[in-house]
């Protein structure tokens, strides 16, 4: 048996596993050599003394549980008297000074198995390790290797997504950029004045034309009060722009005045726009502005012209009229008169005191009519000797310029009006203001014909009548002409207008055929009516003389 | 004022007053009068061979006095012809005297001296 101990004995000297036996109070009571070796101790230094106080947790490394790992595994080989196997465990070993002192890297693989005596109790405890380091750094390495792989990969793509983002990116800011750039060349070179201000006024862009307009340069006014340029008397009326600003309305075309640097006023329309930020909080806006003081100016002139036209028309009127009304007068003051000379003669031949009375009367009434008369006459030679200022001109000239004049006064009905006139007509020769009385005439009334139409479609257009003649036509979409009225068109007194007069068109034919012309007036194929003149074309003779 | 003259005087006048009251003061005075209310009514019953004179309106729809009287000479009628307007000024006189019309009257008329016209028309067309 002894024989058989010591055989055992060096049997586990020399196994080539890696054994160690504690007491339970984990004393070292034996080791093998493998142990030894793969621990970097000598037998004789580590029997008898705590196997924790042997191996220590590596101080170096913060995360070292060898020696509470182990302590649990051993504790609980004791409490359940059976064999506890551990994980891997790190459990780094002293190395002796002769190899340069400090720890060496391990793991390890531990079986801590009891061995209970015949009364069932734990008498020593073997702890049997594997020395898995190789295994681990090679495992440690390779993930470390696939981890590392994995990380880069995870880096390339980052940096691949923030690549493609940041040229995203630059490509937005260079367009942008550009569209900033062109903007405000835009702006910069717009023939009206754009100015952009904050909602307290702060003017924060002022173009050229600004410039130009009101004669402070950028540098005097960014940063300033828009209200720079306000005449101080339009306080009040600037404060309610703002006002509708702020509620976020836009301004078209409001007339006002502005100030300029020198001091004068300009006359304008301005554009007012609210500028919103992207959660649509208003924080400026852009004002264009626009110089009306000429568009006035011509208005002025036209209205101007008008009233000259209607002051020179109604002069003409009033000819005209006069010459209808001793026209008209004259025939029942004709008759009036026959009768009266027919009754005296009738009466003549009796020779009663009663009939020489009548006959008194007679002669008196005779004298009044003839009386009426020469007043009749009075008047037509007034009306003849009404200079006509006769010349050369052109007719579409002569349209043109009265259809912008009829147009200013029909602006309250709204008639859309169309000039189409045929370019290169002969010259006429002619009182331009009497003619543009008549289209004026013609274009009023048609107007006026169409208040009550639903399509107010004007249109006024010139063309040859024949080789020797042109014409002027005027035509509407209005009512058409009654049957009953048709044949009274140009009659005096005869009027569909509720104040008419129901002379215009008797004068205008009057006018016309002063011009050795001819007047007219139908249906057209839109519903309406359309009345026309026609014009001799100037003699040579004439056209020499105005030469 | 005076003796009757030969032949007829044709008046034209769209007019019904004028037309009837002149009508009625010739006659009155001894005249033979036939009247008309427009041009083409008298030429559509005028015979070249009668006399007298002819009275017409200047200003009537269809055909003019001075249209008529145009058209009369065109047809070789010499009847002396006297236009009445209401209307007419000088440069119409002018035409009407260029066309071979006796004289031009404006109304007002006065029968008296239209009479006298007559008469002073019909002797030197005699």
């Amino acid at each position: 048996m002894a024989a058989d101990r010591q055989d055992f004995g060096a049997l586990f000297t020399q196994a080539p596993g890696l054994y160690l036996v504690l007491d339970p109070a984990f004393t070292i009571r034996a080791v093998n050599d493998a142990y030894c070796r793969a621990t970097m101790t000598r037998r004789e230094e580590i029997i008898g003394r705590n196997l924790f106080e042997v191996f220590p947790d590596n101080p170096n490394d913060p995360a070292a549980d060898g020696v509470a790992k182990l302590r649990l595994s051993l504790q609980r080989v004791l409490d359940l008297r059976r064999p506890d196997v551990m994980s891997i465990q790190k459990y780094d070993i002293r190395k002796p000074d002769s190899e340069g002192g400090g720890f060496e890297e391990r793991y390890w693989n531990p079986i801590n198995t009891p061995v209970l005596d015949s009364g069932g109790a734990v008498q020593s405890i073997l702890h049997c390790v594997e020395d898995v380091t190789e295994l681990m750094r090679m495992r440690k390495s390779e993930t470390t290797h696939i981890a590392m792989a994995r990380e880069q990969q995870l880096v390339i793509d980052r940096l691949r997504d923030a690549n493609a983002k940041l040229a995203d990116q630059m490509e937005q800011i260079r367009a942008l950029r550009r569209y900033t750039y062109f903007f405000a060349l835009l702006v910069e070179n717009s023939i009206d004045p754009v100015i952009t201000f904050l909602m307290d006024g702060e003017v924060k862009s002022w173009n050229r034309a600004a410039q130009e307009m009101f004669g402070y340069d950028k540098t005097e006014i960014v940063g300033r009060h828009v209200d720079m340029i306000l005449p101080p008397d339009l306080k009040a009326e600037q404060d309610a722009l703002w006002a509708r600003l702020r509620a976020g309305e836009k301004i078209h075309d409001f007339e006002t005045l502005r100030r300029a640097k020198d001091g004068t006023d300009v006359t304008v329309a301005l554009t007012l726009s609210p500028i919103r930020e992207e959660n649509h909080e208003i924080i400026g806006a852009s004002q264009v502005v626009r110089d009306i003081t000429e568009q006035k100016q011509t208005q002025k002139k036209l209205l101007g012209l008008q009233e000259e036209l209607i002051h020179l028309s109604r002069w003409n009127t009033m000819g005209m009229l006069a010459s209808t009304i001793a026209h008209e007068l004259s025939q029942p003051l004709t008759a009036a008169m026959n009768y009266i000379r027919a009754a005296h003669r009738t009466v003549g031949g009796l020779d009663l005191p009663e009939v020489a009375r009548a006959r008194d009367f007679l002669d008196k009434a005779a004298n009044e009519t003839k009386l009426a008369g020469g007043i009749m006459r009075t008047l037509r030679e007034f009306i003849e000797k009404r200079k006509t200022n006769r010349a050369v001109d052109d007719l579409n000239r002569l349209v043109e310029e009265t259809v912008v004049l009829g147009a200013a006064g029909s602006a309250e009905v709204k008639a859309m009006l169309r000039t189409q006139l045929l370019s290169g007509l002969p010259p006429i020769y002619v009182d331009r203001i009497q003619i543009q009385q008549v289209i004026l005439n013609l274009v009023r009334n048609a107007v006026d014909a169409m208040s009550n139409s639903e399509r107010r479609d004007l249109i006024v257009a010139t063309a040859m009548d024949g080789p020797g003649h042109v014409c002027v036509t005027v035509s509407d979409t209005g009512p058409g002409i009654a049957p009953d009225v048709m044949a009274r068109l140009f009659q005096p007194f005869v009027t569909t207008k509720e104040n008419g007069m129901g002379v215009g068109l008797t004068i205008c034919q009057s006018i016309v055929e002063a011009h050795d012309g001819k007047i007219w007036g139908e249906g057209n194929e839109r519903g309406g009516a359309t009345f026309g003149f026609r014009l001799p074309v100037a003699d040579p003779v004439e056209k020499q003389n105005a030469a | 004022m005076s003796k009757p003259a030969a032949g007829t005087t044709w008046l034209v006048d769209d007019n019904r007053s004028v037309r009837d009251s002149t009508g009625a003061f010739l006659e009155a005075i001894g005249l033979t009068v036939r009247t008309y209310a427009s041009a083409l009514e008298f030429l559509d019953k005028f015979e070249s061979d009668r006399s007298g004179c002819i009275v017409a309106d200047y200003d009537m729809p269809g055909m003019t006095g001075l249209e008529l009287l145009e058209t009369l000479r065109r047809r070789g009628s010499r009847l002396p012809v006297i236009i009445i307007t209401g209307r007419g000024d000088a440069a119409l006189e002018q035409r009407v005297l260029a066309a071979g019309g006796f004289r031009m009257l404006h109304k007002p008329i006065d029968g008296l001296e239209l009479a006298d016209l007559v008469e002073q028309a019909v002797s030197e067309a005699a």
